[in-house]
């Protein structure tokens, strides 16, 4: 709520977070994760360049049949019907059309494989992190908020998808583009390509000075949404302390005001974009006046043919719309690349201790619990156990008890690992559960929670949570056993009574 | 989210339009009579394209949103549920819970993925044989004599502007489905009536009368759907100054009343009195400016101890937390921490015991002041000694408040004025502990049980 938890909370510092801090390691990583589906890849570089070179040479292709067509005007003067055109345009024309449609084929198989390449890689990314989930240590939940771990696994890594998709499309397609045209234009006419080129550096030049200016903007855009999302998440679950303590009004204050950051953040960015746009877009224009003007007078000079020069016009609109392009796709790219650092951290958080198991099988348990000096401390700085010792016997109910805020399920959270050591042992029987696996251990304690917690499903759904497999008998001994069967029984749909995750509908 | 991309794309898009595309086909109409059917047929083929791509993608763009849901959700449960998980070893079962959802997800987007992967190519492919056929046509009326070869280039610049601009639209559209999508979720929820709605000739201010704050008369309720109510003929009263306990078996219907009191549900029979007036006369704002609740499950919002505190009354001052920190036996606790009150809460109060944030939420509900307080089962985590001295301290403190006090254990209401023994939704008994034990056989009965496990 105050400044400094803010920023804790969206994991957004504007300064530092998701301004891309090492973009070059982020994108090889990136690129090693792509370059599993090496197949997809190469198929979508191989028809990519196919794609681009035969629309690359249409151009040309055209160029040919206008002075095929001109040439024969000045030759044989104006008349003649549709099949004197086949004969003097007819092959270029046949060549243009195959140009076309085989480019049109190649760039669909590029588009079909990109189509799920980019949405393949996240999903693995989604399922890494998933897991990541299972693997932090409790203490990583102690110090991050759900909505920001949230906003990672689901709105970070859909920016990065989207970026992937039509970006990295566009980018390819763009690149190759440009530099397919370039050389084609430079074998043509050397002097007028420079001079175009010239023309457009000024373009490209503008188009990288917006785009750092609208990134900024961008950040801010985001960071206020990521607040936004941890704020409503929040406020979502503590919504009956909300309505009992008359905080309505001051929520629905804090969250117009998160909101309406974002919107004068986005509209901004909107403007940058609205009020540069058309500057960038005569810019490049500029080429194209350029190319007529020079090209009519190289044309008059009888150094360069109509049909050139109409090439050339084409090649022109063909990389100034990549140009143009160019500053969006900058943004995205950048934005992006935050977004995936921000699903890296997280995959590179420590974890758990790994389970070094010596034991294959599942020991029998008597049940003696032993803990002997064991040293605990939430905060390292800061104690909270030095030197517990304790023993239970096998058979033996032990009631835990103590003031309260003594430790007592710490106790417990230390026995189930949730916690590790900071010295001492804690023994079950006579191993140390350090040599368990933890799931091992977890399949030999049975537990429960101070904090009731139930998940979105049947209530016997929600009984057999410890054990997948349980018989619906088994879910109503352990019923019985806990004291439930009967006010189970008294809902409308009995075990099959659908609740809702942590929601309010059971006492 | 959705809505967010449709937005960007369409502003990328939107910048190119500006009535380019009929400049364009007037254009070509001057510069040729004959060829401009040619982009216009372009065009017409185009828009039947964009047709049925429309056609084929929105039902899957539709289901692309519930999808995201079911992610959210998911992955929302495994960070929230990580001790329960972990705690009964299902951690793979959670892993394959998640992984179908991601992969259905994924599914559905390559799935949308893929019909628009056809777009651009048809684009591509309209727009070459656009191309060809505005040279052979013009080509002909060249050689008629009729057309000038510059004009053929203008039409074919012309053709390529239309249907950029076309493409780009054609991006805009296609989100549409998704964007509709989000439209309705969101009015789905704007429309949804608040289920208690403030009467409009509510009690401007309610007037304290006598000593009964709270009154119910004949009070039954059941929550919505349910058959059988949970709540029948409830008639009771509590008074200013004294306390009033509510026992009763799990699900017997305790919080229940509690939440009632706040009109957090609207009751079916009866009526509720607070201060003398019916609270469905009262606005909800004013009617729990008169009760500090201390729920049942302990909730603290991230932030601060302070912040915490703060929050029924933002101007408290540092003296009326200590104060109140003092009388929940808070105070010892938070003297230890480093930063004192204004130590970090983590999300959902996780770094601190049971306990502890049973108190913080008691303390909270004290600084909010109010002639009313309701705790609901809100010593069940504190030991018997911190237990007793809480409740003297706040006997002491509260000497003309109402209080209520909902309670499993005998020992925390036997000294109540009154206490209310609940028995699946009617009441068993009231009166005093001594009156109970000898005509209540509900009370009796959990009384002995207690004892007999205490002793
Ligand atoms: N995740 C955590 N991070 C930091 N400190 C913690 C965390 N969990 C507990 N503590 C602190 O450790 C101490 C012991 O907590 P614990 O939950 O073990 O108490 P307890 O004996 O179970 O108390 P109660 O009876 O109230 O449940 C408390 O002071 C608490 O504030
Ligand atoms: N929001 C709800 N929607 C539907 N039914 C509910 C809802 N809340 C509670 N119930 C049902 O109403 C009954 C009474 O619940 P209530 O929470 O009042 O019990 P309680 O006496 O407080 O129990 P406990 O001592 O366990 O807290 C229970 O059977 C419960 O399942
Ligand atoms: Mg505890
Ligand atoms: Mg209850």
């Amino acid at each position: 709520m105050d400044e400094k938890n803010t920023q804790d909370r969206s994991g957004l510092d504007p300064e530092m977070a998701d301004a891309p801090q090492n973009t070059r390691k982020t994108i090889k990583r990136l690129i090693a994760l792509l370059l599993e589906q090496k197949v997809a890849v190469v198929l979508i570089i191989l028809s990519t360049l196919l794609s681009i070179g035969l629309f690359a040479v249409t151009p040309l292709i055209m160029g040919w049949a206008i002075d095929a067509l001109i040439d024969n005007l000045r030759v044989n003067g104006p008349g003649g019907g549709f099949s004197e055109l086949a004969e003097i345009i007819g092959v270029p024309l046949m060549l243009l059309a195959a140009a076309y449609l085989l480019s049109a084929c190649f760039s669909f198989v590029q588009e079909y494989t990109m189509a799920s390449v980019g949405e393949k890689l996240v999903l693995s990314l989604r399922q890494k992190i998933s897991e990541k989930i299972t693997r932090l240590p409790l203490r990583y939940y102690d110090s991050h908020q759900t909505g920001d771990l949230l906003s990672r696994t689901t709105n970070d890594l859909d920016r990065v998808a989207e970026v992937l998709k039509t970006g990295l499309l566009q980018f390819i397609n763009g690149t190759v583009n440009i530099a397919v045209s370039i050389v084609v234009m430079l074998s043509l006419n050397v002097f007028l390509t420079v001079l175009i080129l010239l023309a457009m550096s000024i373009s490209v030049v503008v188009t990288k000075w917006i785009s750092a200016k609208n990134f900024k903007v961008a950040l801010d855009n985001q960071s206020a949404l990521g607040e936004l999302n941890s704020q409503i998440e929040e406020l979502y679950t503590g919504n009956l302390i909300i309505k009992t303590f008359n905080r309505q009004e001051a929520v629905r204050g804090t969250v117009k005001a998160i909101s309406q950051r974002q919107y004068e953040a986005n509209k901004k960015a909107q403007f940058v974009m609205f009020a540069i746009y058309p500057v960038i877009r005569f810019l490049t224009q500029l080429g194209f006046v350029m190319t007529a003007i020079v090209g009519g007078i190289l044309v008059v000079n009888n150094t360069m043919t109509i049909g050139i020069v109409q090439a050339f016009l084409q090649y022109v609109n063909q990389i100034s719309e990549p140009i143009t392009q160019a500053s969006y796709f900058l943004n995205s790219f950048q934005s992006a690349m935050a977004s995936a650092e921000r699903v890296f951290d997280v995959l590179d958080e420590e974890e758990e201790r790994p389970d070094h198991s010596t034991l294959q099988e599942l020991p029998k348990t008597r049940g003696a619990v032993t803990f002997e000096e064991v040293q605990f401390g939430y905060i390292p700085e800061k104690m909270l156990m030095k030197g517990v010792s304790l023993s239970v016997k096998p058979n033996e109910m032990v009631a835990i008890v103590g003031p309260t805020g003594a430790g007592k399920t710490t106790l417990v959270n230390l026995l189930m690992r949730f916690y590790e050591l900071n010295g001492g042992r804690i023994l079950i029987d006579d191993t140390d559960i350090q040599e368990l696996s933890k799931s091992q251990l977890r399949k030999i304690v049975g537990m429960v929670l101070q904090d009731t917690w139930l998940f979105n499903g049947t209530i016997a759904e929600n009984i057999a949570y410890g054990k997948m497999d349980a018989t619906r008998e088994e879910i109503v001994a352990a019923a019985t056993a806990s004291r439930c069967d009967h006010f189970i029984r008294t809902l409308p749909q009995g075990y099959d009574t659908v609740i809702a995750g942590e929601d309010g509908s059971l006492s | 989210m959705g809505l967010q991309v449709a937005k960007h794309n369409k502003r990328n898009q939107r910048l190119h339009q500006h009535g380019c595309i009929s400049d364009a086909v007037v254009m070509t109409g001057m510069v040729s009579m004959e060829l401009v059917y040619i982009p216009l047929a372009a065009m017409v083929i185009f828009m039947i394209l964009i047709l049925v791509l429309f056609k084929k993608a929105s039902p899957v763009s539709r289901t692309i949103q519930t999808r995201v849901d079911r992610v959210n959700r998911i992955v929302r449960e495994s960070v929230v549920g990580v001790r329960v998980i972990r705690a009964f070893d299902n951690t793979s079962y959670e892993q394959k819970r998640s992984d179908d959802t991601f992969v259905a997800y994924a599914d559905n987007v390559i799935h949308l993925n893929r019909i628009f992967a056809m777009f651009n190519p048809m684009v591509w492919a309209i727009m070459g044989i656009t191309m060809v056929a505005v040279v052979w046509f013009g080509g002909y009326l060249v050689l008629q004599a009729t057309t000038q070869i510059g004009s053929i280039m203008a039409v074919m610049q012309y053709t390529v502007i239309i249907l950029m601009f076309l493409m780009m639209s054609a991006m805009v559209i296609v989100m549409v489905p998704r964007m509709i999508a989000c439209l309705e979720r969101i009015s789905e929820v704007l429309d949804t009536a608040p289920e208690i709605a403030d009467d409009r000739e509510a009690v401007a201010s309610p007037s304290v009368k006598g000593s009964k704050l709270i009154v119910f008369n004949d009070v039954s309720f059941s929550y919505q759907g349910a058959e059988e109510p949970v709540l029948r003929n409830l008639s009771f009263c509590c008074e200013a100054g004294k306390t009033t306990a509510i026992i009763g078996g799990t699900g017997s219907g305790k919080s229940t009343i509690a939440a009632l009191m706040l009109r957090l549900y609207d009751i079916q029979e009866g009526q509720i009195l607070v201060a003398g007036n019916d609270i469905r006369r009262m606005t909800q704002h004013d009617l729990r400016e008169s009760i500090s609740y201390v729920p049942q499950k302990a909730f603290l919002f991230s932030g601060t101890i302070a912040e915490n505190l703060r929050t029924g009354k933002p101007d408290a001052t540092d003296a009326d937390l200590r104060q109140a920190v003092k009388i929940a036996q808070a105070e010892a606790f938070i003297t230890t921490l480093e930063a004192g009150y204004q130590s970090p809460v983590a999300q959902g109060g996780s770094n601190f015991s049971g306990g502890q944030k049973q108190r913080l939420c008691i303390a909270r509900a004290l600084v909010k002041k109010a002639p009313i307080y309701i705790f609901d089962d809100s010593f069940s985590a504190l030991d018997y000694q911190t237990d007793a001295a809480l409740r003297s301290e706040l006997k002491l403190a509260m000497k003309d408040a109402c209080l209520i006090v909902v309670a499993q254990r005998i020992s925390s209401i036997m000294d109540a004025d009154q206490i209310i023994v609940l028995d699946n939704g009617s009441i068993a008994g009231i009166g005093r502990h001594e009156e109970l034990l000898r005509d209540c056989s509900l009370y009796r009965e959990i009384a002995d049980s207690q004892v007999k496990r205490e002793g």
